[in-house]
């Protein structure tokens, strides 16, 4: 049976009829319109809150009148006429940094970055390797959880990897429209991204990434026919992926490593990803190893109370003496990653919070009445600062180098861009030793995609994918070892 | 302060130098094991779990203290035996197969010790076929498994139905958890326990156990 369903988010109204086996939230997000939903439908993330009127029975079963109540969508199923507020959901910042390319092609190029939250497309002009237009966007697959996993879970039937699937694609073709009033001059288009992303986008099932041992289908690197993929694309126009390592090292990683440079390098340099995931490789041009750590909602603000994705409302900077800065200068309604990671710092520097994570007066500390910090939000802080930097540590113990031999830290990744470097060394997440050596690099994704336009770049870049060896963190006791080694915060007092 | 006060303080401290001094001077001045055990090292490791259960206490604290205790039971290991102490019960725990994660099941392991249940590990990637033969095999009455992964959840629910199938599904309870599993998943896929957190895992257990 169906249910009429008005849909309202924002100044967006919509009419869908809605199944009875369905929960709010996929009804919601089969119409498109925007919902966040951080853990899927798990239940877990109470993110997904709508206000709703109308019949519904909930997961245990139980059916009741709601009267413009509060609740999580993907856990009720309609069972009358419904009307439905959503959050709207204002987009985050995306990085779309670039960088020229080498010139002397024909035609037009189109380089991607799919990133798990974000996409940032651009359209180079061949000949000249100049940038003609650039374009950010959310990824619309996110309304289907922030993690990868979840996705992955969404894609483990037919139907929900076709959904997946034509979304991006659909997302790609229409970003491209945007910025290039005539897609037929695009002779070549290059994506860059996360392994389970190329999955999704080539249409592959990415199921055995989602389940030890994390074996991916493809890990790409070939050239193909772009009209396979984005419908009105040239017959001849040719689309690559960027080479992957392994189910937790993609195409974004070995791009990045190639814009950065690191790959000529004769000093060891460590290159961090600090996106949805944490990805790290450690090498020079004689080499690289790498490893994925879960790291990602945490520092996104998904896993933590008053978190959210840098937007309009949300504090984004708190100075050590924790007076903050909040983005669109109005009052504060949620607090961003790098927020998150400065709030910590000076938590830690006000002896708010000691050097084992704990609360000193077990109370939640508060900005102002909405937005506040929890123990719980902290130990969380804990657990995915201390993957990042004991993945570090993992790579420089198994490459037989200490921080002396690191010659610089670039930091790439859509949160890796805001996170204040201080801040991270504050907390422990990045060492403070290195923090001199520590600096942003964008989004170097993005542009190992553009210079991937080119057959030089892509030679190149094949070369890189073979000297990047993966280093598996689930089975590692020296990683276990480390893992517990870095969860206290035991190093602020060298930085702040 | 009574020794055995000090070796609760010490097992809350995470000392496990001073236990080795403690432990033989309490046995000296005529504790019995039983008594060490339940009201020093179990004491004071019943308060690190409280005290993480309330988030005052973190990963890293309950391990060194669990280490420390770990130190302590060996210490009175054969005097526990010949006064014919038993534990409570048996339990067998595993993260589930194609999960990996396992720093959550070993500390859920350290609490349900330290309530004197014996466990027998199955580490990680385990099968549903695995959970069977142990309850078969060992005569476990607790089946504990540990998720991370949204992907993996759905294995927890072909444990259960594998126990039924093998017929030995009312001989246990199951307990379930990790960061993912909520208490709806747990009522949805039949278990028969969930908890958010290590510690209160283990009190659960134990009045399971005792009841
Ligand atoms: C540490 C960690 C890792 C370590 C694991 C080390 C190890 N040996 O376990 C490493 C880095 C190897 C890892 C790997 C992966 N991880 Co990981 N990991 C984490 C992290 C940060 C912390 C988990 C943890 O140890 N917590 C500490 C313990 C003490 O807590 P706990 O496990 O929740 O257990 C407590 C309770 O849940 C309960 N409990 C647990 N089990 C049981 C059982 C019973 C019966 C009961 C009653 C209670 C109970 O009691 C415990 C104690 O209180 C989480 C994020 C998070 N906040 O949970 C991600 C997380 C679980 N990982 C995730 C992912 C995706 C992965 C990867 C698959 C991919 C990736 N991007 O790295 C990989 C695997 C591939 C690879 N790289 O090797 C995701 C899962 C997302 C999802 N939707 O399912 C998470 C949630 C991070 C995220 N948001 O992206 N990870
Ligand atoms: S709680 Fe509904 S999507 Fe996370």
């Amino acid at each position: 049976m169906e249910h009429k369903i008005t849909i309202i988010s924002g100044r967006d109204v919509r009419i869908v009829s809605g199944k009875e086996d369905a929960t709010l939230l996929e009804t919601i997000r089969g119409c498109g319109a925007h919902i966040d939903a951080p853990c899927g439908g798990n239940g877990t993330c109470r993110r997904c809150k709508i206000i709703v009127s109308g019949s519904c029975c909930d997961i245990s079963g139980n059916t009741r009148l709601y009267k413009n109540e509060e609740a999580l969508s993907c856990c009720l199923y309609p069972r009358s006429e419904l009307t439905v507020t959503t959050e709207s959901v204002s987009g985050s910042k995306v990085l779309t940094d670039e960088a020229d390319i080498a010139p002397g092609g024909e035609g037009l190029g189109l380089a991607v970055d799919i990133g798990t939250t974000t996409v940032a497309a651009y359209i180079y002009d061949l000949a000249t390797g100049k940038c003609l237009a650039k374009k950010g966007e959310m990824n619309r697959q996110r309304a289907y959880g922030s993690d990868v996993i979840s996705r992955i879970r969404h894609a483990s039937t037919p139907e929900g990897l076709q959904e997946l699937c034509s979304l991006i694609r659909r997302q790609l073709s229409e970003m491209a429209d945007a910025m290039c009033p005539d897609t037929s001059k695009i002779t070549y288009v290059s994506i860059a991204a996360n392994t389970v992303m190329q999955h999704l986008f080539a249409g592959l099932s990415p199921e055995s990434i989602g389940v030890a041992p994390f074996t991916p289908l493809s890990l790409f690197g070939e050239e193909k026919r772009a009209c396979d993929y984005l419908p009105g694309f040239n017959e001849d126009t040719k689309l690559y992926l960027c080479p992957a390592v392994a189910g937790y090292v993609g195409g974004d990683i070995t791009a990045g490593l190639m814009s950065t440079g690191i790959y000529e390098s004769d000093k060891s340099v460590l290159f961090i990803d600090i996106g949805t995931n944490g990805e790290l490789a450690l090498g020079s041009r004689d080499g690289f190893l790498c490893c994925a750590t879960a790291a990602g909602p945490a520092f996104e603000g998904a896993e933590t109370e008053c978190g959210s994705p840098a937007k309009d409302g949300a504090i984004d900077t708190v100075n050590s003496d924790l007076s903050y800065h909040v983005l669109g200068e109005c009052e504060a309604e949620s607090i961003c990653g790098s927020g998150i990671i400065d709030a910590v710092a000076a938590l830690l520097c006000n002896e708010i919070v000691d050097e084992t994570g704990r609360i000193e007066d077990g109370e939640n500390y508060h900005f102002n009445e909405k937005v506040y910090i929890s123990g719980q939000d902290i130990r969380k802080i804990q657990l995915a600062k201390a993957a990042l930097r004991a993945g570090m540590e993992t790579l420089m113990t198994r490459s037989g180098k200490s921080y002396k031999d690191i010659d610089s830290v670039l930091i790439a990744g859509g949160f890796g861009a805001y996170m204040k470097i201080k801040s991270a060394c504050a907390i422990g997440l990045l060492p403070p030793a290195l923090m001199d050596k520590t600096r942003h690099v964008g989004n170097s994704a993005g542009k190992g995609a553009a210079m991937a336009l080119t057959a030089e770049g892509r030679a190149l870049l094949s070369t890189i994918a073979e000297k990047c060896s993966y280093e598996e963190l689930s089975s590692s006791p020296l990683f276990n070892d480390k893992y517990i080694e870095a969860m206290m915060f035991e190093e602020w007092e060298e930085v702040l | 302060m009574s020794i055995i006060a000090e070796i609760s303080q010490a097992i809350q401290n995470g000392k496990m130098k001073l236990i080795k001094e403690l432990v033989p001077q309490a046995i000296e001045q005529g504790h019995t094991a039983q008594d060490i055990l339940n009201n020093g090292l179990l004491h004071g490791m019943n308060i690190v779990g409280d005290r993480f259960t309330r988030n005052e206490a973190f990963v890293p604290e309950v391990l060194v203290a669990a280490r420390a205790m770990n130190k302590g039971t060996e210490l009175i290991k054969p005097l526990l035996a010949a006064e014919g102490n038993q534990p409570i019960g048996k339990a067998c725990i595993g993260t589930v197969q194609g999960d990996l994660h396992d720093i959550g099941k070993n500390i859920v392991k350290l609490m349900l010790e330290s309530q004197n249940i014996d466990v027998i590990d199955l580490g990680v990637d385990v099968a549903p076929e695995k959970f069977v033969e142990t309850v078969k095999t060992e005569n476990v009455d607790l089946v504990c498994c540990s998720a991370l992964l949204t992907t993996t959840m759905p294995v927890m629910e072909q444990v259960v139905a594998a126990l039924k199938e093998a017929g030995v599904r009312d001989q246990v309870k199951i307990l379930v958890g990790g960061a993912p599993v909520t208490q709806e998943f747990c009522d949805q896929i039949g278990a028969d326990v969930y908890t958010a957190d290590g510690a209160s895992a283990a009190k659960k257990a134990a009045e399971l156990l005792t009841a």
